[in-house]
């Protein structure tokens, strides 16, 4: 298991290096000086170079990207073209809420589909756990998220005034969104859940431990739901990414102030530093989402470990 | 007054859609053991599942199963299952398959002593080596590793071990080496003997190896299309088979050294209402094709279900 760790830390680390190195390529690709931005259309070409020696864009790029990764390390992101703002600040003030809220999110997936979709998979094939998780992973795949968004606030918090309509300052906040958010992921986990039980039902082991008398209870619990849920676990760190992407468009529905808004509104205003230190943000997040899950994947079973 | 036969199945009948056994009716005593021989599709298996109630949800069936003179289909869901944990013990083809990928064998072992048996964590601790040595399995390594790291004939003893560890008076083996390399074979056979002779158990051996079957039964039945064709002793059966099915199977055995393979078999569907073997048998004639023969008694207690049986071919 120590191995596995190193390893998959090891992974972790060269996708993040790659990750920096595209970065850096894909800005120096882009077209637009940020020194045109910084000082305007009309600016003379003093002051741009002046703003280019500054900035330390007038470097060879070799040098650009080793003072770029330099400032990765200490977690020098720059300022805001637009705001003047240092980078990493804006950032430690909103990441904690899309986090949250993707993470709120993914528990509410997996408290949904892991239960539904193994009730389905031991129950009847025409039998009611099996009709209720049909229906939920229709209804989750194919309603969007900002549409449920809206409809739960209209529901709960305007007709009936439960929830708060906007802002991240209680966890009563947090509620809807991720349930809006969580829905279409949890749909995809419970067909995963549902047919990864199935299989591992219809396995010899379960006749076997059966024919040994042992509890049908013990049986789901600890051996079939350790074989079923992997798959699972790795899907749903996987789909972590996607939660994190679809916390930027919940957060204009339920106006919280989190990284999606800020990365949007960069985008808008072509404000570089932002942007790059969005992205950054965002890709290391999602690598060491994934790697979290791998690890407690393998802890769950060590049969992976092995592979 | 006697005690009552450790098994005896009567009438069984088990259907799918379509009937998978038509009639069983097999005893067995403790410290004896039966070999049910067949093809796959024979209905050896479906039997052998009745006997332990874990029939899938959507088989029918009838006929009386009695494990030392209980009536199984008295018994509950919550009965069945104790008669699963101490009487009756399964041993499946598939070593790996049969064994949760996800657990160490000791761990899958203590488990079985400390449910089944209600022993504590300690006692399961110090009884698991034992039972693992009983096996031939008393390398420590064994204990701590997880099956897919094990070869196809530690795994059988493994199962084997699970399957013993509360000491059954019936073990049923369904084709517990056709999985396993010819060489491991012999050793597992003769691992199944010595557990069941020393622990005085009654034990079914399911198998379409005649020659298995002949190595470690006392009695063999043949079944053909979820009927029994033929019975007796062993050496009876195999020496002068009364059934031109059971001969065929003799027949189809390979000389020594030659790996076996199955002929394939013609395809003349036996005549529905005849006798199943009708579309195959060279003996066969209209009154085999117009209804099904019964079980004819033979001296030395053999049985065969031909009207033609013991005929020269």
């Amino acid at each position: 298991m120590g191995r596995f760790i190193v390893r998959r830390t090891l992974r972790l680390a060269a996708t993040i290096a790659v990750t920096v190195v595209l970065m850096f390529v894909a800005m120096h690709v882009v077209p637009g000086d940020p020194a045109l931005v910084i000082a305007g259309m009309d600016a003379k070409p003093e002051d741009l170079r002046r703003i280019r020696h500054s900035i330390g864009s007038d470097r060879p790029l070799g040098e650009q990207m080793l003072r770029w990764c330099g400032d990765l390390v200490n977690l020098r992101l720059g300022t805001s073209l637009t705001s003047g703002e240092e980078v990493t600040r804006l950032i430690v003030a909103r990441l904690p809420i899309t986090v949250s809220l993707a993470l709120l999110a993914m528990l509410f997936s997996l408290a949904l589909a892991i239960p539904l979709g193994v009730s389905a998979a031991c129950g009847r094939k025409g039998g009611i756990a099996s009709a209720i998780a049909t229906l939920v992973s229709q209804i989750g795949m194919a309603v969007p998220g900002f549409w449920l968004g809206i409809i739960l606030l209209l529901l709960f918090a305007v007709k009936l005034p439960i929830f708060p309509l906007f802002g991240a300052d209680t966890a009563l906040h947090f509620v809807l969104p991720s349930m809006a958010l969580g829905l279409g992921h949890a749909a995809v986990l419970l067909r995963m859940t549902r047919a990864s039980t199935e299989e591992e039902l219809s396995r010899g082991y379960v006749l076997a431990a059966r024919s040994r008398g042992l509890p049908r209870r013990r049986i789901l619990y600890v051996h079939v739901l350790r074989n079923a849920l992997p798959p699972v676990i790795a899907l749903a760190g996987v789909q972590f990414g996607g939660l994190l992407g679809g916390a930027v468009v919940l957060e204009q529905v339920f106006s919280l102030p989190g990284m999606g808004r800020l990365t949007l509104t960069a985008i808008t205003q072509r404000d570089l530093p932002v942007v790059q230190g969005c992205v950054i943000c965002f890709a290391f997040v999602f690598s060491l989402s994934s790697w979290l899950a791998d690890v407690l994947t393998a802890a769950a079973n060590p049969r992976i470990v092995l592979e | 007054m006697d005690e009552p036969l450790l098994l005896s199945v009567d009438d069984l009948v088990v259907s799918f859609e379509r009937p998978v056994v038509r009639g069983l009716s097999l005893r067995l005593e403790s410290g004896k053991v039966l070999a049910l021989v067949g093809e796959s599709g024979s209905g050896k298996t479906m039997s052998c599942l009745t006997i332990l109630g874990l029939l899938p949800q959507n088989a029918r069936h009838s006929g009386s199963v009695r494990l030392s003179g209980e009536k199984l289909a008295d018994f509950s869901e919550e009965d069945l299952a104790k008669r699963r944990r101490r009487r009756v013990a399964m041993v499946f083809q598939e070593p790996r398959a049969y064994l949760d990928p996800s657990m160490k064998i000791g761990d899958q072992i203590r488990e079985i002593l400390r449910f089944n048996l209600g022993q504590s964590r300690r006692e399961a601790a110090r009884r698991c080596p034992v039972l693992l040595e009983s096996v031939g399995l008393g390398a420590s390594r064994v204990a701590s590793a997880y099956p897919q790291e094990l070869s196809g004939g530690m795994c059988q003893r493994a199962s084997i071990a699970l399957a013993i560890s509360c000491d059954p008076s019936l073990l049923i083996a369904d084709e517990p080496t056709t999985a396993l390399d010819a060489s491991v074979q012999r050793s597992i056979l003769d691992l199944l003997l010595d557990t069941v002779t020393e622990r005085r158990m009654g034990m079914i051996f399911v198998t379409h190896d005649l020659r298995a079957a002949d190595y470690v039964a006392d009695t063999v039945a043949v079944m053909l299309d979820g009927l029994i064709v033929e019975e007796g002793k062993s050496s009876d059966v195999l020496s002068s088979p009364l059934h031109p099915y059971t001969r065929l199977l003799l027949d189809s055995l390979p000389d020594e050294g030659f790996l076996s393979r199955k002929r394939p078999m013609d395809e003349a569907p036996a005549a529905p209402g005849g006798c199943p073997f009708s579309g195959r048998c060279p003996l066969a004639e209209s009154a085999c094709r117009a209804s099904l023969p019964p079980l004819f008694s033979h001296p030395r207690g053999r049985k065969a279900r031909c009207i033609k049986a013991g005929a020269p071919r």
